[in-house]
């Protein structure tokens, strides 16, 4: 089973992607802050991380780097609240795998998205 | 002719002409009294010399009268047989010399005794002497040649009467005066004191010449001068006394001064005719002389009056010449000059005048020069001076307030101050309490007003004005300054519009951040809802909400190009080339309304430097306003082209630098066009006139615009048409080569 960790400070979002990945053979982990995220994927070692790219007290990119030092195996999808390319691309040289853009449609997720990142990780 | 030369001249004329007068009539009148005085002597000497011929004639009559008185004639009657007068006569002519011969006749004219021996017993009965004097008359024979000595003599004849009868005449005693001895008379005569004639003559009482020097000149001698026309001689002929001018026996012009023989005592003498004579040219050398000495006196008193006249006239005119001279550089321009002259005449005071007078002059050209200067800075002031009379008249304008109201100085002076002022409230500034206000506090400052050009546009001006008053301290007008305010309103609108949008721009970020979780999380849900319902009405309402939020995703994202402040992309565009991809965007929408795109694009354009993507969307969001601003057709003209910055005039373009190249994009539509009133705002944001429209695109098209260092603007005409005029920097040719 996929191991998918979900950081965002935005609890509904959490909420519903918890809701509509758990039923897809995803074990969901939840961190609505940096350091909950951080010691998740030290505990958990989760195989997929979408990562808000603003998240309070800490910049999203800040995480992502900190995450890639705990675990550089660890695929990370940044979610942006709009087309920041800038930070979108910063992202990416920091070794995110992909992005997408809120609000997004989770068809899109599934069936774009998510294969791609299950592929690397076979 | 110079005023020196004038009065030197007058002076000259003045003096020299009675000079030459003067000198004119002491000549004539020394040439009358020397010519009369030389005549005069000249018949002196005259009369001296006949004085002189009478008396020794008379001497030698008086001696032979004496002679034939003596006792020893008595014997001429006994024929002299002893000898006695024969040798008597003999001793006498040894003694006397100047005797050709004595002889003693007798009564029958036989000569009885003779100093000439060889003439005794010669019979002289039918002479003329003897014919004379044998009636007892004395005779005397004028100068005539003796042909009997073959000399020239004068015979005196005189009858020896008896010393018994005085009445009884008993013979003749003739005695011939050698004409030789005139010679040495008149030589005699001459040797006196010093003589200024040359010659005298001696003329016998016919006119012939009895003694003329060089007597070898036989021509002369023997010749007869009354026959020849002299006239003194005939007046002298004519016992006439006097002195005249003629020409003489040498046709030399002369002086002649002439007599005659008077006659001594007794003596009736022998008639003779007396011509002293010399050269006019020599005895008149006098009256040249005198010629030359009025001359050279008159040369000499002309020469001084002229040395004094100059003199004189230079010292009087010199300070005339010399103000005349500092005039001319005055006329120049040159002030300096000084009249140094300080006599207390009237040329004195005229100096003085004109030295007062330059100053004046100089002190006014420095005023004026001052006024120049003064004038030129107003004329070249870049706000716009008015100034405005008490009565609220114009007085002066300067060139800025002719550019800035398009109207002409002439259309402005003299008129109400009120025809370019927008409102009321303006003209009061000029008039009534405002203007006390005005004149008590002296100024205003930065009143914010409007003139209104002759055009009739409404211009904001920044006005500061201040009362003139003048040296009484009444207020004699109003000197206004109105700074053309358009540019900097336009650079406040710009500045208010940018702030505007970084201040949308960050309220954007944010609330796009926050909507878009709720965002996400409507979708999301609806998305899930919709996934697991096979209601067909739960499927169609979660698709709506799913396309709403997009709708909603789109609004916030265009918000947040505000906050991006991203510059532009640096890439070598062209420009044709942008347009060229720009259209097919375009292409179902103009196809559909009818709409003919006509393209005019000049090739070669230089390349411009920018981002080809925020490019695009600008020339798509202004192509696009185009055709929907043309519902039912029309024509959408695309132009490209350059242009260079020449000069500065056109605000929007003074951003430029002059010489800079420009490539110039315009979009020219046959729409509704835009009204006057919502030109100006059609680039702030949120202004839209449509109703699907954010009132975004235009104002970020201005953002891209302004991004690229170019400039954008839109000219409408409601009803034809809108053109968008895009100008951007061109790339520099260098840097197409490096490109």
């Amino acid at each position: 089973m996929v191991k998918l960790l979900i950081v965002d400070d935005d609890l509904p979002t959490c909420d519903f992607l918890e809701r509509y990945l758990g039923k897809r053979d995803y074990k969901v982990f939840i961190a609505n802050d940096g350091e909950t995220a951080l010691s998740i994927v030290k505990e958990k070692q989760p195989n997929i991380v979408l990562l808000d790219i603003r998240i309070p007290g800490t910049s999203g990119i800040t995480i992502l780097k900190q995450i890639k030092e705990v675990d550089k195996d660890a695929k990370v999808i940044m979610m942006t609240a709009v087309k920041e390319e800038a930070m979108v691309e910063l992202a990416m040289e920091c070794g995110a795998s992909d992005y997408i853009t809120k609000p997004f449609s989770l068809e899109h997720l599934e069936k774009d998205v998510m294969p791609k990142i299950l592929k690397q990780l076979l | 002719m110079k005023i020196r030369t004038k009065a030197i001249i007058i002076f000259l004329i003045l003096s020299l002409g009675p000079l030459a007068i003067i000198g004119a009539i002491a000549y004539k009148n020394g040439e009358s009294i020397i010519k009369r005085s030389l005549g005069s002597s000249f018949q002196l000497i005259a009369n001296e010399a006949t004085e002189r011929f009478d008396s020794t004639l008379y001497e030698v009559y008086n001696n032979i009268q004496i002679w034939s008185e003596l006792e020893l004639m008595q014997e001429v009657i006994t024929d002299d047989l002893d000898g006695k007068i024969s040798s008597f006569l003999m001793g006498l002519s040894k003694e006397y010399g100047y005797f050709s011969s004595i002889d003693a006749l007798n009564n029958s004219g036989e000569v009885v005794a003779s100093s000439n021996l060889k003439f005794i017993g010669r019979d002289f009965a039918e002479n003329d002497y003897y014919k004379n004097t044998i009636g007892g008359k004395t005779y005397m024979e004028d100068v005539h040649l003796d042909k009997i000595n073959e000399e020239w003599v004068v015979t005196f004849s005189l009858p020896i009467k008896a010393k018994f009868d005085e009445d009884k005449i008993i013979g003749v005693l003739c005695a011939k005066w050698k004409a030789d001895e005139l010679f040495n008379i008149v030589s005699e005569f001459m040797k006196g004191e010093e003589r200024y004639y040359d010659h005298i003559m001696l003329l016998r009482s016919d006119g012939l010449v009895i003694f003329a020097p060089e007597p070898e000149k036989e021509d002369i001698f023997k010749s007869n001068l009354i026959k020849t026309g002299l006239k003194s001689a005939l007046l002298a002929s004519q016992k006439e006394q006097g002195y005249l001018i003629e020409i003489d026996e040498h046709d030399r012009e002369s002086l002649i001064g002439y007599s005659y023989s008077k006659g001594y005592r007794d003596f009736s003498g022998p008639g003779w005719l007396v011509l002293v004579i010399e050269e006019t040219k020599i005895v008149f050398a006098r009256i040249e002389q005198l010629k030359t000495i009025i001359f050279g006196i008159g040369a000499i008193v002309a020469l001084l009056i002229t040395i004094i006249s100059i003199v004189v006239t230079r010292k009087m005119t010199s300070p005339i010449l010399e103000i005349s001279r500092i005039a001319t550089r005055v006329a120049q321009g040159d002030f300096e000059g000084r009249v140094d002259y300080a006599s207390r005449d009237e040329i004195g005071f005229l100096a003085k005048t004109f030295n007062q007078m330059t100053r004046d002059l100089k002190d006014q050209r420095a005023q004026l020069v001052d006024k120049d200067y003064v004038d030129s800075i107003i004329a070249n002031m870049i706000d716009t001076l008015i100034v405005v009379d008490p009565e609220g008249i114009i007085k002066t304008v300067n060139q800025a307030t002719e550019r800035l109201l398009g109207y002409e100085e002439k259309e402005l002076v003299d008129k109400p101050v009120k025809m370019f002022l927008a409102g009321k409230e303006e003209e009061i500034i000029f008039k009534g309490k405002s203007q006390e206000v005005l004149i008590k506090e002296g100024s205003i400052h930065n009143y914010d007003m409007n003139y209104r050009a002759k055009n009739g546009d409404i211009i904001p001006v920044s006005f500061s004005g201040a009362a003139m008053k003048n040296k009484k301290g009444e207020v004699v007008g109003i000197v206004g300054i109105g700074r053309d305010m358009r540019e900097i309103k336009r650079l406040e609108t710009q500045l208010i519009r940018s702030e505007k949008l970084a201040a949308i721009g960050e309220l954007a970020a944010g609330v796009a951040h926050e909507i878009n979780n709720p965002l996400n999380v409507i979708s999301g849900n609806a998305e899930m809802l919709s996934q697991e319902s096979h209601d067909q009405e739960v499927k169609r309402v979660t698709k709506v909400i799913m396309e709403q939020v997009k709708r909603t995703a789109v609004i916030t994202d265009r918000l947040l190009q505000f906050s991006r402040r991203k510059d532009p992309k640096i890439e070598s565009l062209d420009v044709n080339k942008i347009i060229d991809n720009t259209l097919p965007l375009l292409e179902i929408q103009t196809k559909y309304k009818n709409i003919k795109i006509i393209k005019q694009l000049r090739p070669n354009l230089p390349k411009v430097i920018g981002d080809v993507i925020q490019l695009q969307e600008v020339f798509f969001n202004i192509m696009l306003n185009a055709v929907q601003a043309m519902p039912r057709g029309g024509e959408l003209r695309i132009r490209a082209s350059t242009e260079e910055i020449i000069k500065f005039g056109r605000r929007k373009t003074d951003i430029f630098q002059i010489g800079s190249k420009l490539v110039v994009i315009e979009f020219e539509d046959t729409g509704e066009g835009i009204p006057e009133e919502n030109l100006s705002k059609i680039f702030d944001p949120f202004f839209s006139t449509k109703d699907q429209g954010t009132g975004l695109g235009l104002s970020i098209c201005h953002g891209i615009i302004e991004a690229h260092q170019g400039v954008i603007e839109a000219m409408s005409m409601a009803g034809k048409g809108t053109t968008f005029i895009i100008k951007l920097p061109a790339q520099r040719e260098k840097g197409v080569h490096d490109g």
